[in-house]
């Protein structure tokens, strides 16, 4: 009698515990819109001891590194304001054939990156409160994109990363030797690293640039190793961001 | 199940909720699933659901080849709680045999 009694008690138990999952998974946007709502201060006080570990670092280390990203901010001041000449110029000639392919964003900060957060994702501080709207695209600024943005809840929103795995996506190789457009598949390897194939004897270097097809052209990733190996038809092209994504502190969501 | 009765059970319930706030305000997810370990490890059923839950939560379904678990915290929780209920009762099982 007592056993029928406990055995009782732990279905009863088990069932609730079901249900209590089932109603968590299908109000799930409620409720992670409830928990970034109280969490998203606490987040948002990022890297709590980087001024601590600062203060312990060699001053002379502090200056050199000082001087070198100097001389990098001058040279990438340059070269940003050349590009931005060259886009505004792109920009204008697609409009002279009746497309406007100029870019409207949202810019919103970044709370929560790996190691963070885990799956390759990065967690925003804008949501349905600012106009993020799930599936648009995320970029580090300008056309550089990184990820997608993925969930989105009343003040924060999730972008996974292209590099995440099993992100596959459709792009094309652009070859500074022959300027030939090579269609390619990216895929995601984690840790900001992506992969695709081409067939052996492509003329690719590092470097070159994979982009996305179509009037905005987002720029996914930049050549940074090939791989080929003897015998086989395929070479393998490792790339990377073109910035950091685990050190973006703003990113900009692309609008419809 | 999960009721905390004694201190010890108090300072595991204290423990695990420590990590998850530590991962929390850190930036260190493995911690929030250490938090959630401890517990489960520990036999705060309840809470280990609870912080597994709110894990969940916080990060969102896996994208990776976890992504058909749409609750990878909780069942890690209670994948947990269970091995230790088995391993309990194997321990209880096997004295009793010695006694």
């Amino acid at each position: 009698m007592k056993r029928t009694s406990r055995s009782g008690y732990r279905i009863g138990v088990g069932v609730g515990i079901f249900l209590l999952l089932l109603i968590v998974l299908y109000g799930r946007t409620f409720f992670a819109s409830s928990v970034w709502f109280v969490v998203r201060p606490f987040v948002a006080m990022h890297a709590p001891f980087s001024g601590v570990v600062a203060q312990m670092r060699n001053k002379a280390l502090l200056a050199t590194d000082n001087e070198w990203l100097r001389a990098e901010l001058a040279s990438t001041t340059a070269v940003l304001a050349d590009r931005n000449v060259l886009y505004q110029e792109n920009l204008e000639l697609k409009a002279r054939f009746g497309r406007n392919a100029a870019v409207r964003t949202i810019l919103a900060g970044v709370i929560m990156r790996p190691p963070g957060s885990p799956y390759d994702t990065l967690m925003i501080d804008g949501g349905k409160d600012v106009g993020v709207v799930a599936g648009e695209y995320a970029s580090a600024g300008g056309t550089s994109l990184i990820g997608v943005v993925d969930q989105v809840y009343a003040t924060t929103a999730r972008v996974v990363l292209f590099s995440s795995p099993t992100q596959v996506h459709n792009a094309l190789l652009q070859e500074t030797t022959t300027h030939a457009l090579l269609p390619v598949v990216v895929e995601g390897q984690g840790g900001g690293s992506l992969k695709a194939e081409v067939p052996t004897q492509t003329m690719v270097l590092v470097g070159d640039s994979v982009v996305f097809p179509g009037i905005r052209e987002g720029l996914v990733g930049i050549v940074s190793a090939v791989e080929s190996k003897p015998g086989e038809s395929f070479e393998t092209l490792y790339l990377h961001f073109s910035a950091n994504p685990l050190q973006l502190k703003y990113v900009e969501i692309w609008v419809p | 199940m999960g009721t905390i009765t004694t201190k010890q059970s108090f300072r595991e319930v204290v423990v695990s909720c420590l990590c998850v706030c530590a991962g929390i305000y850190i930036g260190y997810w493995p911690l929030l699933l250490l938090g959630v370990c401890v517990a489960a490890v520990c036999g705060r059923f309840v809470t280990a659901l609870s912080l597994g839950v709110l894990c969940d939560l916080l990060l969102g379904q896996p994208t990776s080849v976890f992504h058909v678990l749409p609750l990878p915290f909780v069942c890690v929780a209670i994948t947990l709680f269970l091995v230790r209920m088995f391993l309990v009762s194997r321990l209880r099982g096997s004295m009793h045999d010695r006694l």
